[in-house]
């Protein structure tokens, strides 16, 4: 009985220690992310955004019913961003439609992301057929236009949830990043230091995971920024077509139906302009986010 | 012993010898093993293609006689029935024609140098319309991607090494900005700026067919530079900024190399690196996205073309498409994704050559 | 590479600077008059391979208004008739039937007189004497002749056949057992583009297809329809599509067209026409070339109308652009006209939820002002269920009795609770509920039509708020085939809609053949035995005031030309009643169109007096007032050719 317990208390002990270690090092590397003022500032501004999409529709909630007599006011305190040719309000639609939109640009880009790194790291380090299978499936997928499938597929389903939507889009984006993740880990697999990680039989995973990935993660950050902005243009081409019910609240959505309303109207310009500016500043805080996270892992560039 | 038979041992082994050709051939085929595995791999990534391409159109739903027929209708003011019947006499494609049969046709005009005919305008083909569009997209596309490749590249790499400074926050911002505004909206603002207030260019077309002639004159070169002058200017702005991020990420990776340390510490000046290592490792990756980027650009680029009203191949397809013109958007699509198989194939041969730490041993 | 950018750089700012000044110096006009003579407008085309003439497959829609004619022309939406290569009108006569014997057939005439007719009707049209082709060469009756025997009209199903009696006169001969009334044979000729056919040019194809055609047996069923009441064999037939097809592929070396304007540039986004010389009034004629631009964006239109680029434009234009349009340029004048059609939303009866109540019930959810005013302000509210054709032809064609007797409904949600309530639905915290499920349904809209995709927003609306779960699927492509595939449970686009003159069986034959598939309206099969309703739509109708006669749909579509006076009056009556009854579709407003007009480049632009006071005309001329036709002229989609032919549109410099 004692030994028992005696074995307890050291599984516990160890349980413990390893514990505290586990988030020492995660309050080390909390330091290391958060020293880089980058990196706070684009954080604290994507928080912000998720915030208002949970919370924004409970505290301006949108009226979709129109209002002919309110038609193209200009911002007043009822009506920050004014209303749109069909008496809504501008304001409280951005706010609804952020949900819809971050959520869809993420798992899209996440989805791309994941399948194209995934991928052409696979491709890349094992080679062989599997390497030609891939890369023959991707160029298909570089090589057959979007539009026609997304036409078929209007006839076939409708697109009701957003992952569903996600999945639809990244299906065409991961082929690129895969192909370029390839290339830079096959050089990548002659270098001297891979060479020495073989030599040394450390397993596969600790490879791919601790040498490979840091050398292309500035090129995914950057991806998956740039998917984010793909997907919303996206949405809005997949909503023109049918594939899903048209939401007037997406932000790609509203830029292009002023757009299609004509911008000789000055009015039509404004609502253009703010759920433009809202993209461009997420954008940009993710950019930031991603410059952040470079710095932090890459520490030589900062002895430039 | 008659030195003409054999001994036993001899036969066996002459047996076993091949032809001296044959050797020849296949310690050929065995140095370029690499290089015809590419090919092999791209041609079959083209027939399947091909096929995926073909069955993807036919599944798409619609009547085609009933929708040229509305056409038809709305144009002519003549009664549905009457448009039905002329419909069925225009078109000169059998829709209930079977699919497999269609499919082996069209395979054997594609070894026939024929890439599809149009069933609604009679001497339109596949190869007619890349023969009188493509040479405009390409031409704006091309200039457009050289120029934005280069200073993007350039500016990228500058941006790269110098972290802190007014000219990194710069492109920064730009490239923020430009990543995240969509490409037409900018195509527009351009046109909106510099056609419309200021007048110094035309807001759309290729050239003034109203005063020039088309030829080999230098009225009619000078009319297409002119309206190319926005398009160019739209494409580029639009593209330069993602290169300016991909060199700057991909220049940032090296310089986190070790033997761009050793080059500091040998002395070298900041040019000399930039000039000798630098940039042209940071390149590398880039290489594989150019051949990418210069395939896509045989597919034309819609919706700016569109605001340009521009004639190229991207406003071709997709108006084709919408009006089910199977053959000729297949050929046309065919010959982009063929030019992107090509493309990408060329990129692949020649990377060893570039980067010999790729090389196959 | 530095290097290489900068020679770069500069020989293009070089080569820039030489020749800007002559790129833009060919420049359309701008503000104020107009220096080149010239008409510019922004219309779309076939841009890839041009075949020299009208019926093939290359097709521009400004070629009906400024090269192509026919003898006469009609006026849609108000159905007036005018001359182009005709002299003057035409006149109508009975003639024997013996003196046709040779251009109808020995078989034509013994079938018409073993059926006891001896007389024949006739219509005379006189070409103009100086009406030439645009080589010069002068346009013969015989040209008119060859364009009804190689293009078989709608027109060419009533006729017994067509006859040349000298270089300049022409006779139409009618099927005396299918004779329309006067008024629908006029209508009915001037809807052909008979300059279209020049006889020595086409002569090889015009002359085998007049063979097949009168070796064609003749059509003993006076249920069916068929060019000159003849119907080819199977072998004809294929014979008949070989010589067609090898018809519309072949290319002259010249434009065929007899019109005042001549084709000279054609590219794909630029077309030029020049003046014709020949034309017989040439010397009304002001202009010396039309410019015409193509346009994929309408923000690139709206500039293109605001610069003054462009001399007229057709179509509505939404309300606020139009009014920054107009302040912005002086010159610019819109006017406004009837189209004969109106927008509704359309019920998909073939899903069980959509029982007569449930339809009537949905007919008092929607606020049809507020729609309207979403769309397109200057329409004109209706409060009918959707009725085989627009209010205002309606009230025309109806007898008053019954035209007030039609079903009208009006904005009251909670009657349409009331209603819903009562067929068994039920509402609830997340909405409607019926049968036990929610409600979700999906409403279909054409985004390429502004008109429909604002008001579906508007209508979706609507029905969300109700509680009424409705997802809006617009799209851009496919619209009328996923309509078709059953993908809608509603669709918002046309109700009624005439595309041809305002005959009673324009919007019929519209809602027959299209909105009644979207419907899913009941057909028969395609192979029924009666060859009349086969394919056709399966609907009968009560008669009204004691009449137990029953009406079929289908019976009597085709012979509507034939009816005229109180007996046409009544079938209007009937199909309309039986229509409105059935509450097969809303009908939301019926529509206006519009005409925008540079003042500053064109002369003689009609409602001056309207248009120098407010040049946003909000007027709507009421039907059958003078202003009502001056206004339809303006519109070219409507008249074509009018205004420049009689040198009323004249360059203002």
């Amino acid at each position: 009985m004692k030994e028992k317990a005696s074995k307890l208390n050291l599984w516990l002990k160890s349980l413990s220690l390893s514990l505290k270690d586990f988030f020492f090092r995660v309050g080390v590397l909390g330091k290391k992310l958060f020293s880089n003022y980058k990196t706070i500032l684009g954080t604290s501004i994507i928080l912000l955004y998720i915030l208002v999409a949970i919370f924004g529709p409970l505290i301006f909630p949108y009226n979709q019913e129109i209002n002919m007599v309110d038609k193209y006011l200009m911002n007043s305190w009822t009506h920050p961003f004014g209303t749109d040719w069909l008496g809504r309000d501008v304001f409280r639609q951005v706010i609804a439609g952020a949900g819809s939109v971050l959520e869809i640009a993420f798992f899209t880009a996440a989805f791309s992301v994941v399948f194209g790194t995934i991928l052409g790291i696979v491709a890349g380090y094992l080679g062989g057929w599997v390497d030609k299978v891939i890369m023959s499936v991707a160029n298909i997928f570089l090589s057959i236009p979007a539009f026609p499938v997304y036409l078929l597929l209007a006839a076939v389903i409708v697109i009701s949830s957003p992952i569903q939507f996600a999945l639809v889009i990244s299906v065409f984006s991961w082929a690129g990043l895969c192909r370029a993740i390839r290339i830079q880990v096959m050089s990548l697999k002659e270098r001297d230091f891979l060479q020495i990680c073989l030599v040394m039989r450390m397993s596969k995973a600790h490879i791919i995971f601790k040498e490979i990935m840091p050398n292309v993660f500035s090129y995914i950050a950057i991806n998956f920024v740039t998917a984010l902005r793909n997907a919303i243009m996206a949405s809005v081409g997949i909503m023109l077509v049918g594939l899903a019910a048209y939401d007037p609240t997406n932000w790609g959505a509203i830029i292009n139906a002023a757009r299609t309303k004509g911008l000789t109207n000055v009015n039509n310009i404004y609502i253009l302009l703010y759920p433009l500016v809202a993209i461009v500043i997420f954008e940009v805080a993710t950019l930031m986010v991603s410059n952040g996270l470079d710095e932090t892992f890459n520490p030589r560039l900062k002895e430039m | 012993m008659n030195p003409e038979t054999p001994l036993r041992g001899e036969k066996a082994i002459r047996k076993k010898q091949p032809s001296k050709g044959w050797l020849v051939v296949s310690r050929f085929f065995q140095k370029y093993s690499y290089f015809f595995a590419k090919i092999g791999v791209s041609l079959l990534t083209l027939t399947l293609t091909t096929i995926l391409l073909f069955f993807l159109l036919r599944l798409i739903p619609g009547d085609i006689l009933e929708i040229y027929a509305l056409k038809l209708q709305n144009q002519q003011g003549i009664s549905y029935e009457r448009a039905y019947e002329l419909a069925k006499q225009l078109l000169n494609f059998d829709p209930s024609e079977n699919v497999f049969l269609a499919f082996f046709h069209y395979v054997g005009g594609l070894f026939r140098g024929q890439l599809g005919n149009s069933y609604l305008e009679t001497n339109v083909s596949a190869n007619s319309l890349i023969a009188t569009r493509l040479p405009w997209t390409l031409f704006v596309s091309t200039v457009a991607l050289i120029i934005s490749f280069l200073l993007g590249t350039t500016i990228g790499c500058y941006a790269a090494e110098k972290r802190k400074g007014f000219l990194e926050k710069l492109t920064s911002g730009y490239v923020a900005i430009s990543g995240s505004i969509p490409d037409y909206l900018m195509a527009l603002l351009l046109v909106i700026v510099f056609a419309y207030t200021l007048n110094w260019f035309p807001a759309q077309g290729n050239y003034d067919s109203f005063s020039v002639e088309p030829g080999f004159n230098f009225p009619f070169f000078g009319s297409v530079i002119y309206y190319s002058f926005l398009p160019i200017l739209a494409y580029a702005l639009v593209q330069t900024g993602t290169w300016i991020l991909q060199m700057r990420g991909s220049t940032i990776g090296v310089l986190g190399e070790d033997f761009i340390l050793a080059a500091r510490a040998r002395g070298l000046s900041d040019r000399t690196i930039r000039r000798k290592y630098l940039r042209r490792n940071a390149l590398l990756p880039l290489v594989t996205m150019f051949g990418v980027s210069f395939g896509n650009l045989f597919g034309g680029a819609t919706l700016m073309e569109s605001i340009f009203n521009y004639p190229g191949i991207g406003l071709e397809i997709s108006s084709r498409i919408v009006n089910k013109d199977y053959m000729v958007v297949q050929g046309l699509i065919f010959f982009s994704a063929a030019m992107v198989i090509l493309v990408n194939l060329i990129v692949d041969m020649i990377y060893p050559l570039i980067d010999p730490r790729v090389r196959k041993n | 590479m530095k290097n290489v950018v900068k020679a770069l750089v500069l020989g293009l700012v070089t080569v820039l600077a030489s020749c800007a000044p002559s790129g833009s110096g060919s420049s359309e006009s701008s503000h104020g008059s107009n220096k080149d003579n010239s008409f510019s407008m922004v219309t779309s085309w076939t841009s890839s391979g041009l075949v020299n003439h009208y019926d093939s497959n290359t097709s521009c829609e400004a070629f009906n208004y400024f090269v192509v004619e026919g003898m006469y022309r009609y006026v849609r939406s108000t159905d007036e008739v005018f001359c182009q290569l005709a002299a003057e009108l035409p006149t109508q006569s009975k003639e024997p039937l013996v003196n046709f014997k040779a251009t109808i057939g020995d078989d034509a005439y013994a079938y018409y007189a073993g059926q006891g007719i001896t007389e024949i009707p006739v219509t005379t049209a006189k070409i103009r004497d100086d009406a030439k082709w645009q080589n010069g060469e002068a346009f013969l009756a015989k040209d008119v002749w060859a364009y009804y025997y190689i293009i078989h009209p709608t027109s060419s199903n009533y006729m017994a056949g067509v006859k040349v009696v000298d270089d300049k006169t022409v006779q139409y001969l009618w099927n005396p057992l299918k004779e329309p009334s006067d008024q629908a044979k006029l209508l009915l000729i001037a809807q052909d583009k008979s300059g279209t056919v020049k006889y020595d040019e086409f002569a090889s194809y015009v002359d085998t297809v007049y063979r097949l055609v009168m070796a064609s047996p003749i059509n003993q069923d006076t249920n069916l329809w068929g060019a000159f009441n003849r119907f080819s064999t199977d072998e004809q037939i294929s014979q008949l599509n070989i010589t067609r097809s090898a018809f519309y592929e072949y290319s002259p070396s010249w434009y065929i067209a007899t019109g005042p304007f001549k084709l000279k540039t054609f590219t794909a986004t630029q077309i030029l026409l020049v003046k014709n010389d020949f034309y017989w009034n040439a010397s009304q004629i002001g202009f010396e070339k039309i410019k015409l631009y193509s346009s994929n964006d309408l923000n690139q239109t709206y500039q293109l109308i605001k610069k003054g680029y462009v001399s007229y434009y057709d179509g509505f234009i939404q309300q606020d652009v139009l009014q920054d349009l107009i302040d912005s340029n002086p010159e610019l004048v819109n006017l406004k006209m009837y189209d004969p059609g109106s927008i509704g939303i359309n019920f998909n009866i073939s899903k069980p939820l959509f029982t007569l109540k449930v339809r009537q019930a949905f007919q008092y959810i929607f606020n049809r002002e507020e729609i309207k005013n979403a769309a397109n302000p200057y329409a004109t509210t209706s409060y009918y269920p959707l009725m085989g054709m627009a209010e205002s032809e309606a009230k025309t064609y109806m007898s008053e009795t019954h035209f007030d007797a039609l079903p009208k409904y009006s904005f009251d949600q909670e009657k349409a609770a009331q209603l819903l309530t009562e067929e068994g639905w039920d509402k609830q915290s997340d909405g409607w509920h019926a049968n036990g499920a929610l409600v979700s349904l999906k409403l279909g809209a054409p985004a390429s039509h502004d008109i429909s995709a604002t008001a579906a927003e508007a209508a979706a609306a609507t029905l969300n708020a109700f509680g009424i779960k409705t997802d809006l699927l617009i799209s851009s492509n496919f619209y009328g085939t996923a309509a078709d595939s059953n993908q809608y449970d509603l669709t918002l686009e046309w109700s009624d809609l005439n595309m041809s003159f305002s005959y009673p069986t324009g919007s019929y034959s519209q809602f027959a053949s299209v909105y009644s598939r979207w419907i899913k309206v009941e057909r028969y099969a395609s192979n029924y035995p009666d060859t009349q309703k086969a394919g056709s739509v399966k609907l009968t109708f009560d008669g009204l005031d004691g009449d137990t006669k029953d009406y079929e749909f289908a019976e009597y579509l085709n012979t509507f030309y034939s009816i005229q006076g109180e007996q046409l009056r009544y079938l209007v009556d009937v199909f309309n009643t039986g229509l409105a009854n059935l509450s097969l579709g809303i009908q939301l407003f019926q529509n206006v169109t519009a005409s925008t007009i540079n003042v500053g480049q064109v002369k003689g632009v009609p409602l001056e007096d309207k248009w120098s006071v407010n040049r946003n005309v909000s007027y709507v001329p009421a039907v059958g007032t003078e202003d009502f036709y001056a206004v339809a002229r303006t519109n070219l989609v409507f008249a074509t050719n009018y205004l420049f032919e009689f040198g009323t549109y004249q360059p203002n410099n």
